[in-house]
């Protein structure tokens, strides 16, 4: 059962919301349901509190008069609650958004300036939720996830093709498929982490030996499925045949 | 004195001089990092023979009586510059020209002093083989000598030349004259002791005229970094007030737009009145729609993209963004620009954050010219005591990502594609920045994230 949140400070337009929601909800038979509909953020975040677990949040940004604007209510939202759906209603028709999305992950954003447009948001917001929550299900990969800052970033282990300790203390590269960023972090660690798939072949290489195109044994360089290439140790050498 | 006691003490004095050479570097000039990053052995290795060989050089000198003639001093005044930049030049990881520079600076500096504590306590030159003159000896060059040149140090920190000279040193021509001039001062104060000394002049006014000619080499230096500073502050000015001129020209034909608008707008208030009026409910519907598209379309746009621009509160970021916005304007390309909070400053420099900001922007307005639908966005955000610059573009042909940070690759044709390499360059260099590239989706994102000093 996901409970479903809404934040919007003026009452009409919170009781439109919460109608169309009660009605999306039966009509569709999703297995949600209002756990609270409020215009103050406080009160929204106490009891995101006092019920943990996964829910839909439905917030306004542009709150007025209150203590935390829409974008600092995700925020807190999203340290309570780091896999619940958040969906934005505004005014304007086009919110810069992109920032929502980068840092609190919100799904998307509703416009409000007609009823129609609005409940239409509204029950497409569900339908996404929905098909995202059955995609999961059957979804069987593993993520790599990593606090970079101020973000957190994942990436499916099967993406990732080799970690590479940079010049600079401390500092990792993790090359990938689609991702190439640095991060704080050590080698050693990792590679505790990430257990047997992956094989520390350098000093300065942690490899996914599946991502391994083929080796070249005289320049002891591995070269991976999209073409990169990594160091190896001589005494890595045995290990490596053995696993390939 | 025997060989080994004069090696001894050659051994202070010249690990002395690297020692203030080091302290010169970190605290006055602020060219060396105050946290040096690990040390090689190897390197230290080669530093300390590099330092025993010019002590070597320096003893049997002086044992042999060469120190008699003046071209040995000189020499020797080289080797042991020479020496202490390249050491300073292993240990840092620095570049030579500029060790050298600190090396000069700081050898000027103790001369200076040096010269000045002896002068002051002693009326002539000391001879070392008697102990109470040794011990005179001792006393002035490593009680008071130190003393004078912290103290000419602290004045010069105060007086901002430290600051002059290291502008001068990064950003003036290697081999510019003034730094041929400096680089020959052992030659000049040699020469110029000697011949004032050979001439019969008496030694309080030959070292007197060194102490003038040293200071005029600092007023010198000062002069020509202020000078560079100076011709800079006014370049960027320029630049600045060509770009407030763009903002203010772009804002009056903004506000000339909202008027037209206003004007229109009372003729579709009245059009919209007579509907209601009439009844046709439908209608009004339908007219509310399109005004408010029209305007969106029209105005509210730009009116956005010029309030997230008013949200960038450092000067060249605003100018940079500008000149991209209107370059874009021309192409046909639609710039989003976020910037959800006011964006004062950055850890960073700002002529690097501009760089790498204008070069992935140039980037993702290259990938998406003359395209249908062609858009670039731009994210500026602060949060938490860590600044995000992100840019993104969509894709229209593979891209190898790995292989795009390499100088000279391009997809747009030979000579093009230096700008990634000079990016990554540039971020190497900060400890707090890191960057990330991602294809998502069909999208191109580059980003870079900054930790700032204060949270």
């Amino acid at each position: 059962m996901l409970s479903v949140y809404i934040c919007e400070d003026q009452e009409e337009v919170r009781r439109i919301q919460r109608e169309c929601l009660e009605k999306q909800i039966m009509i569709q038979g999703y297995d949600m349901e209002i756990a609270l509909s409020s215009g103050c953020p406080g009160e929204i975040l106490e009891a995101v509190e006092k019920n943990p677990g996964r829910g839909i949040y439905f917030l306004d940004v542009e709150l007025k008069g209150e203590e935390m604007d829409g974008f600092a209510l995700g925020r807190e939202i999203r340290r309570l609650d780091p896999r619940g759906f958040i969906v934005y209603v505004t005014a304007y028709g086009n919110l810069a958004f992109e920032t929502f999305r980068y840092h609190l992950e919100a799904l998307d954003y509703i416009v409000k300036e007609s009823m129609e447009k609005m409940e239409e948001g509204l029950g497409r917001s569900l339908s996404v939720i929905t098909e995202r929550m059955q995609a999961e299900q059957g979804e069987h990969r593993e993520f790599f996830s990593v606090k970079v800052m101020d973000v957190i970033k994942h990436v499916p282990i099967d993406e990732i093709m080799f970690f590479e300790a940079t010049q600079r203390t401390h500092r990792i590269a993790l090359h990938g498929v689609n991702d190439w960023f640095d991060f704080i972090g050590s080698l050693r660690e990792l590679e505790e982490q990430l257990g047997e798939r992956f094989l520390r072949t350098h000093r300065a290489y942690l490899v996914n030996v599946e991502q391994i195109a083929e080796l070249d044994l005289r320049g002891r360089e591995i070269r991976m499925k999209n073409g990169e290439r990594c160091l190896f140790a001589r005494n890595v050498k045995g290990a490596l045949l053995e696993r390939m | 004195m025997s060989f080994l006691s004069v090696f001894v003490h050659n051994t202070v004095s010249i690990v002395v001089s690297l020692v203030y050479v080091v302290f010169v570097g970190m605290a006055v000039l602020k060219i060396l990092p105050a946290n040096p990053r690990k040390y090689g052995l190897c390197r230290i290795a080669l530093a300390t023979v590099c330092k025993v060989s010019v002590i070597l050089l320096a003893t049997v000198f002086y044992k042999k009586g060469l120190l008699a003639y003046i071209f040995n001093n000189i020499l020797l005044a080289y080797a042991l510059l020479i020496g202490n930049a390249l050491c300073v030049c292993l240990v840092f990881r620095e570049k030579f020209r500029r060790c050298w520079g600190i090396t000069l600076f700081t050898q000027i500096i103790v001369e200076y002093s040096g010269t000045l504590s002896f002068l002051i306590f002693t009326d002539r030159p000391l001879v070392l083989n008697n102990p109470e003159e040794r011990r005179v000896y001792m006393l002035v060059n490593y009680g008071v000598g130190p003393g004078v040149f912290f103290l000419l140090l602290y004045l010069l920190y105060k007086m901002k030349v430290g600051d002059a000279y290291r502008r001068w040193l990064e950003h003036g021509e290697f081999w510019s004259r003034g730094m041929i001039c400096l680089s020959a001062y052992p030659i000049l104060i040699y020469g110029a002791t000697d011949l004032l000394m050979g001439s019969g002049v008496s030694r309080n006014v030959s070292h007197g005229i060194t102490l003038l000619m040293l200071a005029a080499a600092l007023v010198l230096l000062h002069h020509m970094g202020m000078e560079e500073w100076q011709r800079r502050e006014f370049a960027s000015q320029q630049i600045i007030l060509q770009q407030q001129d763009v903002y203010i020209k772009t804002l009056e034909g903004m506000q000339e737009e909202m008027r037209r608008f206003r004007h229109d707008y009372k003729n579709m208030m009245s059009g919209l009145y007579l509907t209601a009026r009439e009844g046709e409910l439908a209608k009004t519907h339908c007219f509310i729609q399109e005004m408010t598209e029209d305007f969106d379309s029209q105005i509210g746009d730009r009116i956005r993209q010029m309030g997230q621009l008013g949200n960038v509160c450092m000067t060249e970021v605003k100018g940079l963004l500008l000149t991209k916005l209107a370059q874009m304007q021309r192409d046909g390309t639609v710039c989003e620009l976020e910037v959800m909070h006011p964006f004062r400053g950055t850890r960073c420099r700002t002529t690097d954050l501009c760089r790498c900001l204008g070069i992935l922007i140039d980037n993702a307005m290259e990938e998406v010219r003359g395209r249908e639908d062609a858009r670039v966005h731009i994210m500026i955000s602060r949060q938490e005591g860590y600044t995000t610059f992100r840019v993104k573009n969509r894709l229209y042909h593979t891209v190898d990502v790995h292989e795009i940070w390499q100088q000279g690759y391009s997809t747009k044709g030979a000579d093009r594609g230096l700008g990634l390499a000079s990016y990554r360059k540039i971020l190497a260099d900060y400890e707090d920045v890191l960057t990330a590239t991602a294809v998502q989706e069909g999208y191109f994102i580059q980003e870079f994230k900054v930790r700032e000093q204060n949270g």
